[in-house]
């Protein structure tokens, strides 16, 4: 033993190596081989919910069809009470017995067609033997007569039962309270994560066995991100991801039903979006006009008030945390309740504002209600109720200029409007440009606003549609999906051309 | 144009930035306002500019009292540490800016702007933006922003601060030879001593507030007023001995002792101050009674010099030596003192006997 320490191991920096590869492989093998796991246990429990399902639906309508159908062969309009008093009586005493053997044969997979004549049969003997004497021969003959239509007839609609069930309408028709709810609803995402993180594993493996060492460090290095995105990313992949292309799928698939049926692909969502209905408003233009005459007005109106307002603000203004509260009180309150408070002040016989048109001798206005006031009232509500975070946004944007700017020129004798026009502006122009998109988007999802003002309606004659009224319109009150998915990609297009164009304008006059 | 300061006093609630400050600046000087951080050297010049109004006090350009007269009346060229140039104009929109302000037609602004960009070697890069600029050139323009009006004053708000070493000596040679073409009356104002020293045809130091000091930069090192003066410059710092006068000796509370010929003047049990310049000593052969005897602690090597840092009476103390002299840690020596960068400072309120 000597009495020198040990050497040291020499320092290596720390660094991800090969073996956060194996651990990744791993890790994506087993959340594969879970998620697999539970998308196949899913199909499979929905697989027996629906055979069940099918099962009793079947047995229902056999029942009650050859109850139905031979109470409608024995029984007509003018039969003595007596008789038809019979027949249901006679019906009913065989009904549980019955629903057994029935539901014995479905299990056997037995035809539909003998299945039903059994049952008819069944049911007949239980009405010949509560029918008076006189009636039995009679009935016994209507019977016989009829009883292969009404067999073949059942047996066609309980066919026509199994062949219109699917797994998909089993699925989408699942109520919430089932167990294993969302096991069943999302098996097939279940299915697919499992086999992308599968297959991701395997890719994984491969490059780990067949790479070298380099290989699988320079691996190493590149999972090491994803470790943190992917959790976040699932939910963008999910929520926001997934309902964008599906948006523009389900733009192409006409008559599309919300259990998942649609007529067929092609263009008839956009022909009836930008076409309409010929002889009738096209409510969609008139949406894309008003929306266009929105954006035009309330975008450059509020971002002007708001620069204006800001700059204000800016300055060292008594009381100015009043002032600032106020300007940002529209920012913390819903845009539909202080609708509600709109609709006040713009009321035509209480409203504030028509009381201040009262003092400078001007007549009350009939803002809510004449279309004509309609887009103003509109304006002026957007206007109001953008300003605070177009506000909040130019005044962070005051804040970083550095305030030397301002002592220099004031130095060399530059007064107020000078400075706010040949420095503040210019300076604020990236912020500005920043507030012009962020407006004209939001301005061309104009909805809530149109929806609380007018009471529910697209106007007070049906004169303020927007763009996103139609959508919701399609949705909600006509059901056709396609078509106010349509109407959503034309809503995209617009704003992508209309930020673009901006961007254009703005590269021209912004100093960075 | 001459700069006279009058009682010039500013408070800031209550804090005192600047009291009772009385100095005359020469005209076509170019003057330092030195200072630790704090000491309300960026107060007066604010005050000088206008932009922050005066508690008290009168301040004059020539005769003409301009105390109350608004920032752009008084004619005055800005630099700040940041340059402040604006960012959305070319050097050339940011020279001409202040002369259009002042309706000069575009044809002279343009001329005079040119003229200005010469002057600082900005010539050939007039229609860059600032971004494209060098930390250097992008004071030069802002210089040049700040004479193109005939500015009758000069204001240099710390100018070199933002700048790397290099760029600082070259900048500050520039700023000499600019103001030395223009005549401008200049005022700089910087904590930095030794860019203070270089540049300067007079400095004021200031203290808390306090002018300490207004001098020619040779002078204010050669005979400081106070003990501050002397602390402030001069790199490495003065050596300070405590010790107090006895028999006409000062004696430190060891009984390490040096008399030289003044101390004979002092009143006995003064407690005083000996501050003695690094390069104020020298070696000597044997004690003497005005000696030091000190150990060698350790020496430093600084070309034909060495640094040595010895102990007296307790106290460390730096020392340029020849380096031919070999000192070496642990031997003990006998230091002389020559006549210039010794002084004696009273201990309690800094003033200065000898």
């Amino acid at each position: 033993m000597s009495g020198h320490p040990a050497p040291r191991a020499p320092f290596r920096p720390r660094r991800a190596g090969p073996r956060r590869v194996l651990v990744h492989i791993a890790l994506f093998f087993l959340l594969g081989a879970i998620s697999l796991g539970l998308g196949l246990q899913g199909r499979a429990l929905l697989v027996g919910h629906a055979a069940q399902l099918e099962g009793s639906l079947l047995v229902d309508t056999l029942l009650e069809g050859a109850a139905q159908r031979l109470r409608g062969a024995l029984v007509g309009e003018d039969s003595p009470q007596a008789l038809a008093r019979a027949v249901d009586t006679g019906i009913s005493s065989r009904k549980r017995l019955l629903k057994v053997e029935i539901a014995r044969q479905v299990q056997e997979d037995q035809p539909n067609q003998d299945i039903a004549r059994m049952a008819l049969d069944t049911l007949a003997q239980g009405v010949l033997a509560r029918a008076g004497e006189e009636d039995r021969p009679a009935l016994q003959a209507l019977y016989e007569a009829q009883a292969p239509v009404l067999a073949t007839g059942l047996g066609e609609a309980a066919d026509q039962l199994e062949r219109g069930f699917s797994l998909a309408r089993v699925r989408l028709n699942l109520a919430v309270g089932v167990p294993n709810y969302p096991l069943m609803y999302y098996y097939t995402p279940l299915l697919a994560l499992g086999a992308f993180l599968l297959l991701f594993a395997a890719a994984l493996a491969y490059t780990y066995w067949r790479g070298d060492e380099e290989k699988r460090a320079a691996v190493g290095q590149r999972l090491e991100p994803m470790d943190y995105l992917l959790p976040f990313f699932m939910g963008v992949i999910a929520f926001t991801l997934f309902p964008m292309v599906r948006v523009v799928i389900m733009s192409f698939q006409e008559r599309y039903r919300l259990d998942g049926s649609f007529a067929g692909w092609g263009l008839g969502n956009y022909e009836h979006v930008l076409q309409g209905v010929p002889g009738t408003t096209n409510y969609f233009l008139q949406g894309l006009s008003n929306t266009l005459l929105y954006v035009l007005f309330t975008v450059p109106l509020a971002t002007a008030l708001a620069i204006v307002i800001a700059y204000l603000l800016n300055q060292r203004l008594r009381f100015s945390a009043l002032f600032q509260t106020g300007y940002f009180l529209p920012m913390v309150t819903s845009v539909t309740a202080v609708g509600l408070v709109w609709r006040w002040i713009f009321n035509r016989n209480f409203g504030v504002l028509n009381a201040i048109l009262g003092w400078f001798g001007l007549a009350p206005v009939n803002w809510l209600h004449a279309a004509s006031n309609s887009m103003t009232v509109l304006v002026i509500f957007g206007v109001w109720s953008s300003l605070p975070f177009t506000i909040i946004l130019l005044l962070s944007g005051l804040q970083n200029i550095d305030e030397t700017y301002y002592t220099v020129a004031r130095v060399d004798g530059a007064r107020a409007p000078r400075i706010f026009r040949r420095i503040t502006v210019p300076l604020l122009a990236p912020t500005i440009s920043l507030v012009l998109i962020i407006n004209s988007i939001s301005a061309f999802k104009v909805f809530t606003e149109v929806k609380v003002l007018f009471s529910g309606y697209a106007g007070p004659a049906l004169n303020m549609y927007t763009m996103v009224y139609y959508i919701y319109d399609m949705m909600y009150e006509y059901r056709e999906l396609g078509r106010a998915a349509a109407a959503a990609i034309v809503l995209f297009v617009f704003i992508l051309a209309f930020t673009m164009m901006q961007r254009w304008i703005q590269r021209r006059w912004q100093y960075e | 144009m001459q700069v006279r300061m009058e009682g010039l006093t500013k408070h800031f609630g209550a804090t005192r930035a600047v009291q009772d400050f009385t100095v005359t600046l020469a005209s076509g000087e170019l003057v330092c306002l030195l200072g630790p951080s704090g000491c309300g050297k960026s107060t007066v010049l604010n005050m000088l500019s206008g932009i922050v109004p005066v508690t008290a006090g009168k301040i004059y350009f020539d005769e003409e009292d301009v105390t109350n007269l608004p920032p752009e009346q008084r004619g005055i060229g800005l630099v700040f540490q940041n340059y402040a140039l604006y960012p959305h104009m070319t050097v050339m929109g940011n020279i001409t800016f202040p002369l259009e302000i002042q309706k000069v037609p575009p044809r002279e602004r343009e001329a005079r702007a040119r003229e200005m960009a010469d002057l600082v070697h900005m010539g050939g890069l007039l229609a860059r933006k600032p971004r494209q600029l060098s930390g250097g050139q992008q004071q030069r323009v802002a210089i040049a922003r700040a004479l193109v009006k005939n500015p009758r004053l000069l204001l240099l708000d710390e100018p070199l601060s933002n700048l790397d070493a290099r760029l600082r000596l070259e900048m500050r040679e520039e700023i000499r030879r600019i103001q030395q073409e223009t005549r401008v009356t200049t005022i700089f104002v910087t904590h930095d001593q030794e860019e203070a020293m270089s540049i300067s045809d007079h400095i004021v130091l200031m203290k808390d507030g306090f002018l300490q000091q207004h001098a020619a930069p040779q002078e204010l090192y050669n005979q400081p007023a106070n003990q501050f003066v002397a602390d402030f410059l001069g790199n490495p710092p003065i050596n300070n001995f405590e010790g107090s006068i006895s028999g006409g000796c000062f004696v430190m509370a060891d009984g390490a002792r040096v008399c030289l010929p003044g101390f004979a003047a002092l009143k006995e049990g003064q407690e005083v101050r000996l501050a003695v310049r690094a390069e104020s000593f020298v070696l000597a052969e044997g004690p003497a009674g005005d000696r030091l005897a000190c150990r060698v602690d350790s020496v430093y090597q600084m070309g034909k010099e060495e640094m040595a840092v010895l102990t007296f009476g307790g106290t460390p103390l730096r020392a340029y030596i020849p380096s031919e002299e070999g000192l070496k840690p642990g031997d003990q020596v006998h230091l002389g003192l020559k006549d210039r960068g010794v002084f004696l400072f009273d201990s309690h309120t800094g003033e200065r006997y000898l």
